[in-house]
């Protein structure tokens, strides 16, 4: 079954049990993933090969991957463009399963020199069956087999799967969502897509146990129909992300030079992502935040929004960014507010209705105990805010601040292990001086490491949460009509 | 108009309600370090000693004459101080202290009232109540001690103090100078209008930006408005734009905000500019202090890497510039200069990651910023991606972000195109400090700095709309 062997082959590209980095020179990016290999704590066998047998990184290098005396399943090509057609066929000898070329100067050259070099790259891994990824993309990042394109990108493994056509984006991606909570099941940069595309990709990652959502970054398709088919089936299994790169005409040929691509119309393409029930984003900012949403916040059970902090002006444009994405803001519960009127002292400069505008006790155990009461109440927000304004304070001192973001990432994290209901944090960052930065980023990843989402705006958050929303109203829909 | 002399430049000052370790101490503590020249006086009840400062019990106390009081004692006590303070002839008092209208019951309304009265029988100016008050480096006059000494040409009027402090935090990183800021919170006596006024006939100041919730008088508003557009560029930001952002701007400020189109018309007629977020104000102040006027909207980008150049040409093209091709004998220049394209992208925009920071860099891009008297574009965009580079080793990256940073600003001397950069901050533990540096040296130079290419995409656009409709008549406006 055609399926099936499709399913098999990709197998051996996400889980390899031995990798040989071909280019491996000293000082050269085979080097750098080598390293990263190394770094990654891949446990299975790693081989270099460079053309002088030099050593490096503390290994044996070998002339030709021929000279090398295990089985290979995976290959790192960093060689030069011309050198890679013979590669293919040394692979193909050695009964490598995946290549995956790093190296650039095929079709998206430009030129009719790298259009012939990658049609017979292409040609020669559908005779030989050696499976290719890319060329000029960067492979793939697998945490289960601790098998890394960089060093830094989390051991454990999650449950998103990244398809990515540009390298430099999927690591941007990767790590800024990696630093928000993320776990990755798979991701791949694929490049100029010559043999492995990202249809394949979109089919395999459908039926994979491993992977309960999709990112998508997408300049442009080989095969449009089988892509809107792949597309709109995986959407039907599990959330899907999508981010077209290229959709304006100026755009369309940036990535014609970047990944050879053939982009296509903003609105056909907007169809498209429409009518497969797909959720589209318009930057890496907006992708990062809704892998954030699907990983870590349970789908709220509707519109209505709590606030807590922020200040007096950051609470009113936060209730504008709210307001703006659909969202209502249900008023205080009576009892709460009168409990809160009396063990407050003095009213003023408090603002007691949603958002709750907590400026002077904010960092008390009366914060926690406040907040946890609020999400409780039974009919009161289907999603809780907290908002922190850093940047807003006029008076700051480094010395209380970093006990406070300590108090703070404390009673946030114990809120969240003890009620199970919607919440996140909205840290909105002031770039500013280094003592800031370090306690912010102590607080974010606390609270990403608690599985909080944190989110660094209240018009990000609200948009996220907002297309969360939508996408299961829509979903909700379908299943209705089809009930 | 002269009252505003004793705002922006009193000789002396005192705090009412200066007491350790509460408010009343950090405006005393933000004034001293802030390098204020004149006298300051503490006041609490008890008399009991502050940040080195001899207290007195009461204003009457003091000496020496007093011009500008921050009051920080509580409100129903502020109808007191004001009497004191019209016997001691102090000419503005800023009132922090909240309880007033914004709390919404009769007796805040009442009180807010009565003080009025009080400052109106003895010619007393207030600030507030519910406010921080004035920002006014020439004298030192500060209610935060992290704000620039340095004086620029930006006021700054704003009804909440957080976003208040946050604009002028963020805006001076980026290089932003102010002449004055006005927290002015519930703005019972003076007020946006009285503010918008001055500054248009405030030869310090060339450009005004405002965050308000709401106006006291709309049609006097719209007079100041129109009158101050006309002169110089006003940046307006309105805070409760929606039904509940408004009921709260009401619970904050006591303000009735008015509908979001009332407003956005109000607005468009008096040709100010409309801001739709705090980071979007810092992104323009940025540009219309920094930027030199573009001549058109052709714009070159230089660097970023293969996606991330995908990724900002959407945004520019969305944001209505033209990305033009690369000249074609630019190309062939390039490509006989660097052998192979490989891994390059002789585009626009271009991508040199294989170069990386180097002299080639510095040759690249100013080659390309005065090919045929620099006539293929109007102006230039850096586009540093970090965290988009896979492998990062934090010593090598050191050393190229030093050199990034004295290659941008040799380019930035050495030619006359209006150029800026977009650094894009990856929020991780890393990289973070040096590109906080590169940010810092470059904006110091005096290069307009963006955290992404969106961000500068729609400040550009502003701020070409505002200079192309400066040309066409007010009453044939089309945005």
């Amino acid at each position: 079954m055609q399926t099936a062997r499709t399913v098999s082959s990709l197998d051996a590209v996400f889980s390899p049990e031995s990798v040989a980095v071909v280019g491996a020179s000293p000082g050269k990016s085979g080097q750098l993933f080598l390293d990263s290999l190394l770094a990654c704590g891949f446990q299975g066998k790693i081989y270099a090969v460079n053309s002088r047998g030099e050593d490096i990184s503390g290994l044996r290098a070998y002339t030709s991957i021929r000279d090398i005396p295990g089985t290979i399943d995976y290959v790192v090509c960093c060689i030069p463009a011309l050198a890679v057609p013979q590669l293919v066929k040394d692979c193909a000898a050695k009964e490598v399963k995946a290549l995956s070329v790093f190296t650039a100067g095929f079709s998206e050259i430009g030129t009719e020199e790298g259009t012939r070099l990658e049609t017979e790259v292409t040609r020669l891994a559908r005779e030989t069956g050696v499976r290719v990824i890319g060329p000029n993309c960067l492979g793939v990042y697998s945490p289960r087999a601790r098998f890394s394109y960089t060093s830094d990108f989390p051991n454990e493994s999650g449950h998103v799967a990244f398809v990515c056509q540009s390298g430099g984006n999927s690591v941007y991606t990767t790590r800024a969502a990696a630093y928000r909570g993320v776990r990755f099941s798979k991701v791949i940069s694929y490049g100029n897509a010559c043999d492995i595309n990202e249809c394949e990709l979109l089919e395999y990652l459908a039926t994979d146990d491993e992977t309960r959502s999709v990112a998508i970054y997408i300049e442009g398709v080989k095969n449009g129909p089988r892509f809107y088919r792949a597309l709109k089936r995986l959407a039907s299994t599990k959330p899907v992300v999508v981010l077209k790169g290229g959709y304006t005409t100026a755009g369309a040929h940036a990535a014609a030079s970047h990944t050879g691509s053939l982009a296509g119309s903003n609105q056909v393409w907007d169809r498209l992502i429409h009518q497969s029930d797909a959720i589209r984003v318009y930057s890496l900012e907006e992708l990062v935040d809704m892998l954030v949403t699907l990983s870590l916040l349970p789908v709220p059970a509707g519109r209505r929004v709590g606030i807590f902090g922020g200040g007096g002006g950051a609470t009113v444009l936060g209730t504008d960014d709210w307001a703006k994405f659909g969202f209502v803001l249900p008023p205080l519960p009576g009892p709460i507010k009168e409990e809160l009127r009396r063990s407050v002292p003095n009213e003023a400069g408090l603002i007691l209705h949603n958002p709750i505008d907590l400026s002077s006790f904010a960092y008390s155990e009366r914060f926690y105990a406040l907040i946890k009461k609020l999400l409780t109440s039974e009919g009161f927000a289907d999603i809780s805010v907290i908002h922190i304004g850093f940047g807003q304070a006029a008076w700051f001192s480094t010395s209380v601040f970093d006990a406070e973001i300590n108090f703070f990432k404390e009673a946030v994290t114990r809120i969240r292990n003890e009620v199970d209901r919607p919440l996140v944090l909205v840290m909105q960052y002031l770039i500013t001086g280094w003592d800031w930065q370090k306690g912010i980023e102590e607080l974010q990843r606390g609270c990403a490491d608690a599985g909080i989402p944190v989110y660094h705006s209240m018009a990000s958050a609200a948009q996220a949460v907002d297309r969360l929303l939508r996408y299961y109203e829509r979903r909700n829909a379908i299943q209705g009509n089809l009930q | 108009m002269k009252y505003f002399d004793a705002i922006f430049h009193p000789a002396s000052i005192a705090i009412a309600g200066a007491s350790p370790g509460k408010s009343g101490q950090w405006f005393l503590d933000s004034i001293r370090t802030s390098g204020f020249k004149g006298s300051i006086y503490a006041i609490n009840s008890k008399g009991a000693e502050v940040s080195g400062l001899m207290a007195y019990t009461s204003i009457k106390d003091i000496p020496g004459p007093v011009d500008f009081v921050i009051c920080c004692i509580p409100a129903v006590h502020v109808p007191q101080l004001l009497r004191d303070c019209g016997a001691k002839k102090v000419r503005t008092v800023s009132i922090y202290s909240s309880g007033f209208s914004e709390i919404g019951t009769e007796e805040g309304r009442e009180l807010e009232r009565e003080i009025v009265r009080i400052a109106r029988d003895s010619g007393i100016r207030i600030v507030g109540p519910n406010c921080l008050g004035v920002y006014s480096p020439k004298v030192g006059l500060s209610f935060a001690s992290d704000f620039p000494w340095r004086v620029g040409k930006v006021a700054l009027i704003g009804q909440s103090g957080g976003n208040t402090s946050y604009l002028i935090r963020a805006a001076s990183q980026r290089g932003v100078r102010f002449s004055k800021a006005v927290s002015y919170g519930n703005a019972s006596d003076i007020n946006e209008s009285d503010l918008l006024e001055y500054f248009a006939h405030d030869p310090e100041t060339e450009i005004v930006a405002a965050y308000i919730e709401g106006v006291k008088d709309g049609e006097r508003f719209r007079q100041v408005l129109t009158d101050l557009a006309v002169r110089k560029p006003v940046l307006i930001l309105k805070g409760g734009y929606t039904k509940a952002g408004g009921e709260i701007a009401a619970s904050h400020t006591g303000s009735l905000a008015g509908s979001a189109e009332i407003w956005d018309s109000l607005v468009h007629q008096s040709g100010a500019i409309k801001v739709a977020n705090l980071d979007d104000m810092v992104d323009l102040l940025v540009t219309f202090t920094l930027l030199p006027l573009p001549k058109g909207r052709r714009v070159g980008v230089f660097g970023g890497g293969g996606g991330a150049s995908v990724v900002a040409t959407d945004e520019l093209t969305t944001a209505g510039f033209v990305v033009p091709r690369l000249p074609p004998e630019l190309t062939t220049e390039l490509m006989s200069l660097f052998g192979s394209t490989a891994g390059m992208i002789f585009k626009n925009p271009i991508d040199l990651s294989m170069v990386g920071y180097s002299q080639g860099f510095h040759d690249v891009v100013k080659r390309l910023l005065t090919y045929a008297s620099g006539d293929w574009i109007d102006f230039g965009l850096i586009h540093a991606g970090f965290g988009q580079a896979a492998w990062f080793s934090s010593s090598a990256f050191n050393a190229e972000i030093d050199q990034f940073r004295d290659f941008i600003s040799r380019i930035y001397r050495e030619t006359d195109k209006p150029l800026a950069l977009v650094v894009q901050f990856l929020i991780t533990n890393w990289d973070w400090q040096k590109a906080l540096e590169l940010e810092r040296s470059c904006s110091e130079a005096g290069m307009p700095v963006y955290h992404s290419m969106a961000g500068a995409a729609r400040a550009i656009d502003h701020y070409l709309q505002y200079h192309e409709n400066k040309k066409v008549p007010t009453t044939s406006r089309t945005i």
